[in-house]
């Protein structure tokens, strides 16, 4: 018998051990849609809440007018949910209990684009559609460039601009090392589509980028890139930040690997990544003010994602990755609670999302806190965060599903978000 | 004397009414959710997303029910879902990747039980490519010959001898490094 058969074997049982027979959640079968809701998927979109044409965007001078006009929007909107800093944050007591009660007093963004496939996942290119967060109403629906499929999305502090990227697609599939293209989305007050344009951006020989992050005011962009073909290990890893008006960019790199979401502080100083080193890996804090070069030494350790809480008591270890709040006060991600000092290893005994202050890397407060032992959610990512950390929006899971809530003390509340693990993204704010 | 079963009439032949897709998925979801979730499981490593992609497949099979050739192959349309969503989930895991090492959902107590010998060998499966990963778990672990393994892929019988071949010889090379 050959040993490394052998080996698979065990192993594999091993792990589908873990499993017990009787931890099996029960299944949760979807409502049945509507005829009408199907055949507006499947076929003709309606035009109220469909952009289709795409052509213009192609054109330069169509393409020029609308980031210009994107721009303009920009200046002129105020982000509701950047406003001020952590004073003016409502108190937890205060907060609402419904999507709809976070929206109306401006506590989370009106708006939500989701990468969505319709029909099997891997035979249909995704679509940016437009939601509204307080309903999940589709607002718009945004197909990708003919031959293309929507890979990520990033957006504004404005609730109004986001930043789709795309990659060719066929029938076959996508293919992992095509040259992505990204395209500058513009919403209206009430969520349709003002316009979309394409953005300077061409992927330097085989970049593959790894992640996308806006700036608060939608003027720049941040992407972190490798060279996909790439077998050597570890890889070169870039961050540029690319201005939208005009492409001029400024590039930061080094040996290793960036994990996770890129993410940026207000005053767009200051641009968070995650990065792994050895075993470890740490948030760190670019210092945007440089004029690139080196990205470890132009930027320092933020906090460590995996640590003893001050208490001793307690082992907080991030599931995902980290964002750096916008007011660039704290570190959060979405977290297990482990206890330690007994010798035996435990099971998560808790869960939540840890904050830990960017300046000394030490545990601040955890929100949305759930105890080992008892029903309730864990907590699974952080996908946004108000000015101070104070509401988040993240993914947390219960009973074998999914979801996305609002996050205000260990209050969660859940978001009309439909979920589906086939999808690439949960959704940008 | 004993009755010949041609002296009765024949029982009339009333067609079983087909079961309601909610009842027809729900009972296919209670005899294989277990062991899907399992090689959910050994494909990503992480309890919670291997649920989320067996309750996806069996969503999805729920949605179209109606338009399947074959009810029949309910199980099989499922596995490959299963599949397919495990793919996704690690594509999405290398976008939004956290701290290296043990997968996030892997619990201390699973890790526990699974054995620093075992974690090697399924950190190795799963560095390689999605391809030659399904190949491996549902020729080793399902026991699945070429031709379902082909089906379940959707890929030719040839492609799964070439993939499992080069699979093996890229997970003996991983295997090596580790131990030199």
């Amino acid at each position: 018998m050959n040993l490394i058969e052998d080996r698979i074997r065990a192993a594999a049982r091993a792990a589908a051990d873990t499993v017990a027979p009787d931890s099996v959640p029960p299944l949760e079968l979807p409502a049945p849609r509507s005829r009408r809701f199907g055949r507006r998927r499947r076929g003709g979109r309606s035009p109220g809440v469909t952009w289709s044409t795409w052509g213009p965007r192609l054109a330069p001078l169509a393409a020029a007018a609308v980031v210009a006009a994107i721009l303009i929007t920009v200046v002129q909107v105020s982000p509701p949910a950047y406003q001020g800093g952590p004073d003016t944050v409502p108190p937890t007591r205060a907060a609402p209990s419904t999507p709809q009660g976070y929206v109306a007093s401006g506590q989370v963004p009106r708006f939500y684009v989701q990468v969505t496939v319709h029909g099997a996942a891997g035979k249909n290119p995704a679509e940016a559609v437009v939601h509204a967060t307080a309903t999940g109403a589709v607002l718009a629906v945004v197909p990708p460039l003919a031959g293309h499929t929507v890979v990520r999305v990033t957006a504004a502090a404005n609730d109004r601009t986001f930043v789709l990227e795309e990659e060719p697609w066929t029938a076959a599939g996508r293919a992992g090392t095509a040259r992505s293209t990204l395209a500058i989305l513009n919403l209206t007050a009430s969520g349709r589509v003002l316009g979309t344009g394409a953005l300077p951006y061409t992927a330097a020989g085989d970049a593959s980028l790894l992640a996308l992050a806006m700036s608060a005011d939608g003027f720049r962009l941040a992407f972190a890139s490798q060279p996909a073909t790439s077998r050597n290990e570890p890889t070169l890893t870039k961050v540029t930040v690319l201005k939208i008006a005009g492409g001029a960019s400024r590039t930061w790199s080094a040996t290793g690997d960036l994990l996770g979401a890129l993410s940026w502080t207000a005053d767009g100083k200051k641009l968070a990544f995650n990065w792994q080193s050895g075993q470890s890996v740490s948030a760190r804090l670019l210092d945007l003010t440089s004029p690139g070069g080196s990205l470890l030494g132009r930027s320092r350790v933020s906090t460590t994602l995996s640590q003893e809480a001050a208490q001793g008591s307690t082992f907080v270890s991030c599931a995902a990755g980290s964002l750096v709040t916008p007011d660039g006060t704290t570190v959060v991600c979405a977290a297990r609670l482990t206890p330690t000092g007994s010798g035996v290893p435990h099971s998560a005994s808790g869960s939540g999302f840890a904050e830990f202050s960017a300046a000394s890397g030490t545990l601040i407060r955890v929100l949305g806190q759930v105890k080992a032992g008892t029903r309730g959610w864990t907590a699974m990512d952080v996908l946004w965060s108000d000015p101070s950390g104070r509401v988040l929006i993240g993914a947390v899971r219960r009973a074998g599903r999914t979801r996305v809530g609002v996050i205000s003390g260990n209050r969660i509340t859940l978001l009309p978000v439909s979920v589906n693990p086939a999808a690439p993204d949960l959704g940008s704010w | 004397m004993k009755a010949n079963a041609t002296d009765q009439p024949p029982p009339a032949r009333v067609p079983a009414a087909a079961p309601a897709p909610a009842d027809a998925v729900t009972e296919l979801y209670r005899a294989h959710a277990l062991g899907l979730i399992r090689l959910a499981v050994v494909m990503l490593g992480d309890r919670p997303a291997a649920e989320d992609a067996v309750q996806d497949a069996f969503c999805g099979l729920y949605r179209r029910w109606h338009s399947l050739a074959d009810p029949a192959k309910a199980l099989s349309y499922a596995r490959s879902s299963v599949i397919n969503n495990c793919r996704t989930a690690l594509r999405r895991r290398r976008r939004q990747a956290g701290p290296p090492g043990d997968p996030p959902g892997e619990s201390a107590e699973a890790l526990a039980l699974i054995g620093e010998e075992h974690r090697q060998v399924l950190a190795a499966i799963r560095r390689l490519p999605a391809r030659q990963r399904e190949v491996l778990v549902l020729r080793f672990y399902l026991d699945l010959d070429e031709g379902d393994i082909a089906t379940s892929m959707r890929i030719s019988r040839g492609t799964v001898k070439s993939t499992t071949s080069r699979a093996l010889a890229a997970l003996g090379r991983i295997l090596g490094e580790q131990q030199s």
